[in-house]
């Protein structure tokens, strides 16, 4: 018993002393990395000067907020020069501001009426539920393994008139979906 | 008679003893401030790179996932922190908290494990129990030993508990339950972890782990743990075990030594179709020690024994898994695994080859159709003795079997139905067919209700079918004779049909309510038919039939409350009554070995950012055939983070009295259940 009470004080001295680790592998919240990819989708994306018109750069949140919270820090932000707002929209008609449509996965059956209503606007479209870039969206993130992925439809971004930049492209799958 | 007074007859399964492997432990942390993995909440996601981002492992807190919130059973999932919370030291000790399971301590190393009733001493013959996938449900016996059972629980990913019926996806066995022990992916488990708990029942737990990349995006790691606990501090009946031998290879009466290491490698997103591909390893020994009367068949006397346990095992499983799309997989599994046990009178040496494989389609436009096939071979090569026999020393065991499910939706977000059935070849009662269906109802987001009616079958065990037990022996007139049961090689499957009914709501952003109540009719239950035979050697036996029939209903709750931020509030409670008729009454005694009542309460408070508190109150109602009273237990576990990757952790368990029994009685012929002691340790845990 003394020894080991021994041992135990070794050991904790020994862990004060090396635990000056540094990190290279990041664990975050599913949550938290998809807010920060969207950050990093605004900032390689381009948008059509004319799409640009507000002074604000919109992230529209279709449905009730997914992020539980770690979306919010991104507002005040800015992106060439262009604030970062989020808007909540419940209706196809409450899009046209937006220059980014994320699409809570609850809301999958309002999709094919959202799609609709894009046609000719240049909103970079992303969600979370399944198959959403083979149905016309751009961005779907999917949960693998024990990291995000996201499946990307360089039609559907080219058919909006965005591009996005090659270091973003490399990093993702390239999907052709039905148009 | 009195020897039929209780279903544990044949009580090989218990054990105890001291094991190890030490060698590996107690090497502390390494002053190398290499790579390691962390999570912080306060972590900017913004100010990280898309490369970054991509490459961030998620955690698992919040894994949960909503897909186990959506099955239509009663399911109930351990996170990886409800278990660190629980303070618990072993797997037994951690499903306490899961509702509706029946955790009953037999003695330091035994427990009594089982869902919805028939608890029988170590081994609940109705439950199903893997190990990342890997089955550790022993076909001797058909039960689990669970001082063989055990692994670094930091490394713990979630235990998911199903109770009810399982047959359909999982195997045949799963009939009351499935308890799913995953551990994390190798890439969660990064940089090193060193602990050392030290306390009066804990001798010593000592773990290491170490995980890293390999430079082809893979991640390992590697664990090794040592565990040295007491023994009880009493033996039912009288008598005080008194401990002057300790360690490992030796006996304590019930203490047990176990010593293990493994590994384990996953590689993601490999190549185009982003395949995973899955690695590990275990090896491990382990001895115990119990109490039992052995019948010594010269003297004609049953002696009680201090019996020595010696179990050791490997194992060796690879998974791969094609992802088609995010709703559609491939995923092939395998594994061998060998085990070996030794007790008085027997000993056991199982080598297992199996194979196992899903499809998981994707959506169609109402079907969702899952399918699979599983071939299992297992052999293995009996050590007997006068007191254990068998007409072979040596079996082959063969199981082949294929499910198919389609979860059909009705009206999509509302109404699904799923039916499956799981379709068997066994080489003791040939083929069996286990379906299910299941439906649920959406009525809005939050709540969601559901039920089922399944089949699942629990085949017969080798020893059921193969082998002849000593249970006593007497000398009467200079000639000795025994109670023995016998085996019979017609035996069929024990069958349940299964009706639940369940209710899941989220009441409003911080609580949730899950119920679930079931009605299992059992048919071709074991029994046994005793013949009195007064001119053989073998005065009486007991030969197994499947005479008995039984039914039992019952009710499950969990209440989880978020009450403030830093302070979760959770209370779940379980009853359960059951009723069983065989011809001779023989064998109805289980319907009181389960206590009709255990609930607890547990609280989790964050005291600060470095001190957390909890406190778990578990109420177990009587066991009425062992005569043993209810009891209330109050563990509690104070945790302080001295600094980054250095905690504390000091955990009290049964504090509210030294000692008291949980399980079997005092009379009880075979073995001698322990008075489960007070406990309480100190832990060190050092991550770097």
């Amino acid at each position: 018993m003394q020894i080991l009470i021994r041992l135990l004080f070794a050991l904790a001295l020994l862990c004060g002393l090396s635990v000056t680790a540094h990190a290279e592998v990041v664990q975050l919240q599913e949550q938290q990395i998809k807010a920060g990819l969207l950050y990093n989708f605004l900032k390689y994306t381009d948008w059509p000067a004319a799409s640009l018109t507000g002074a604000t750069l919109n992230i529209c949140i279709f449905g009730d907020d997914p992020f539980s919270g770690s979306l919010n820090p991104i507002q005040g932000r800015t992106v060439n020069q262009h604030q970062i707002a989020i808007r909540y929209v419940q209706g196809a008609g409450e899009i046209t501001n937006c220059q980014m449509l994320f699409v809570n996965q609850n809301e999958q059956s309002a999709w094919p009426n959202l799609h609709r209503a894009l046609v000719g606007k240049s909103i970079l479209t992303v969600s979370d539920f399944p198959g959403f870039a083979a149905a016309g969206g751009m961005i779907e993130f999917s949960h693998q393994n024990d990291h995000i992925n996201a499946n990307l439809d360089l039609d559907a971004v080219d058919h909006a008139g965005l591009h996005i930049e090659d270091r973003l492209l490399r990093l993702v799958t390239i999907v052709h979906g039905d148009n | 008679m009195a020897l039929l007074s209780s279903t544990n007859k044949f009580c090989f399964c218990n054990r105890s003893v001291r094991a190890a492997l030490a060698g590996l432990l107690l090497t502390p942390c390494l002053m190398i401030p290499v790579s390691s993995a962390y999570a912080d909440d306060t972590l900017d996601s913004f100010a990280l790179s898309p490369e970054q981002l991509f490459n961030a492992t998620v955690i698992s807190v919040s894994k949960t996932p909503e897909k186990v919130m959506d099955a239509p059973a009663a399911i109930y999932v351990l996170t990886d922190k409800d278990i660190m919370r629980s303070g618990a030291t072993s797997i037994p000790e951690a499903l306490r908290l899961v509702p509706g399971v029946q955790v009953a301590q037999v003695n330091a190393n035994n427990w009594a494990i089982s869902v919805r009733g028939f608890a029988s001493t170590g081994l609940g013959n109705k439950l199903l129990v893997l190990i990342d996938g890997r089955e550790v449900y022993d076909p001797l016996f058909s039960g689990v030993y669970w001082d063989a059972q055990d692994t670094v629980l930091e490394d713990v990913d979630r235990i998911e508990v199903v109770r009810g019926p399982g047959g359909t996806l999982w195997g045949d066995n799963a009939v009351d339950g499935v308890i799913n022990i995953i551990t994390k992916k190798a890439g969660e488990t990064q940089g090193g972890l060193t602990s050392l708990a030290v306390g009066n029942h804990e001798k010593a737990i000592g773990e290491a782990r170490y995980g890293g990349r390999l430079d082809d995006g893979g991640a390992w790691r590697v664990y090794g743990k040592y565990t040295d606990r007491g023994p009880e501090p009493a033996v039912q009946g009288g008598g005080t075990h008194n401990s002057a031998t300790s360690g490992f290879g030796t006996t304590d009466h019930d203490g047990w030594a176990e010593g293990r290491g493994g590994f384990r490698t996953d590689w993601d997103k490999i190549g185009v179709n982003n395949d995973s591909l899955t690695v590990q390893g275990d090896t491990y020994q382990s001895s115990a020690g119990q109490l039992r009367f052995y019948p010594n068949l010269t003297a004609g006397t049953n002696p009680l024994t201090d019996e020595y346990i010696d179990a050791r095992g490997s194992n060796l499983l690879t998974r791969w898994t094609r992802n088609y799309s995010s709703d559609s997989r491939l995923t092939v599994q395998s594994y061998v695994d060998y085990v070996y046990r030794s007790q008085e009178y027997l000993d056991d040496t199982r080598t297992s080859f199996d194979f196992d494989t899903q499809y998981e389609a994707p959506q169609m436009a109402w079907n969702k159709f899952t399918v699979g096939a599983h071939y299992r071979y297992s052999e293995d090569k009996l050590g007997l003795s006068p007191d254990v026999t068998a007409l072979h020393a040596r079996a082959h065991d063969q199981i082949l079997n294929s499910f198919i499910q389609d979860k059909i939706t009705l009206d999509p977000n509302r109404w699904y139905l799923t039916l499956g059935s799981k379709f068997e070849d066994n080489n003791y009662t040939g083929i069996e067919i286990q379906p299910s269906a299941r439906l649920q109802y959406h009525p809005d987001d939050q709540q969601m209700i559901w039920g089922a009616v399944s089949r699942a079958v629990r085949t017969p065990s080798r020893l059921d079918d193969d082998l002849t037990l000593v249970q006593a022996a007497a000398k009467i007139a200079s000639t000795v004779y025994t109670v023995d049961t016998l085996s019979n090689p017609n035996l069929y499957s024990e069958d349940l049909v299964a009706y639940e009914l369940g209710y899941r709501r989220q009441l409003t952003p911080t609580a949730s309510v899950d119920v679930a109540a079931f009605y299992n009719d059992y048919s071709e239950l074991e029994s046994y038919t005793v013949s009195i035979l007064p001119f053989d050697h073998v005065f009486e036996g007991l030969t197994p039939n499947n005479s008995m029939k039984g039914e039992s209903h019952g009710l499950e709750t969990t209440l989880d409350w978020r009450a403030l931020n830093n302070l979760r509030l959770s209370a779940s409670g379980s009853l359960l009554e059951m009723k069983l008729w065989s011809p001779n009454s023989v064998g109805e005694n289980a319907e009181n070995q389960s206590p009709s009542f255990q609930g607890n309460l547990h609280a989790e408070w964050d005291i600060t950012r470095d001190v957390s508190f909890d406190t778990i109150l578990y109420r177990v109602d009587h066991l009425q055939d062992f005569g043993l009273p209810g009891y209330t237990r109050l563990d509690m576990r104070l945790g302080w983070r001295i600094a980054d990757g250095l905690e504390f952790d000091l955990v009290g368990q049964n504090l509210l009295e030294p000692e008291h029994p949980e399980f079997l009685s005092a009379t009880n012929p075979q073995t001698m259940a322990a008075y489960i002691g007070r406990s309480v340790y100190g832990k060190i845990t050092c991550r770097f």
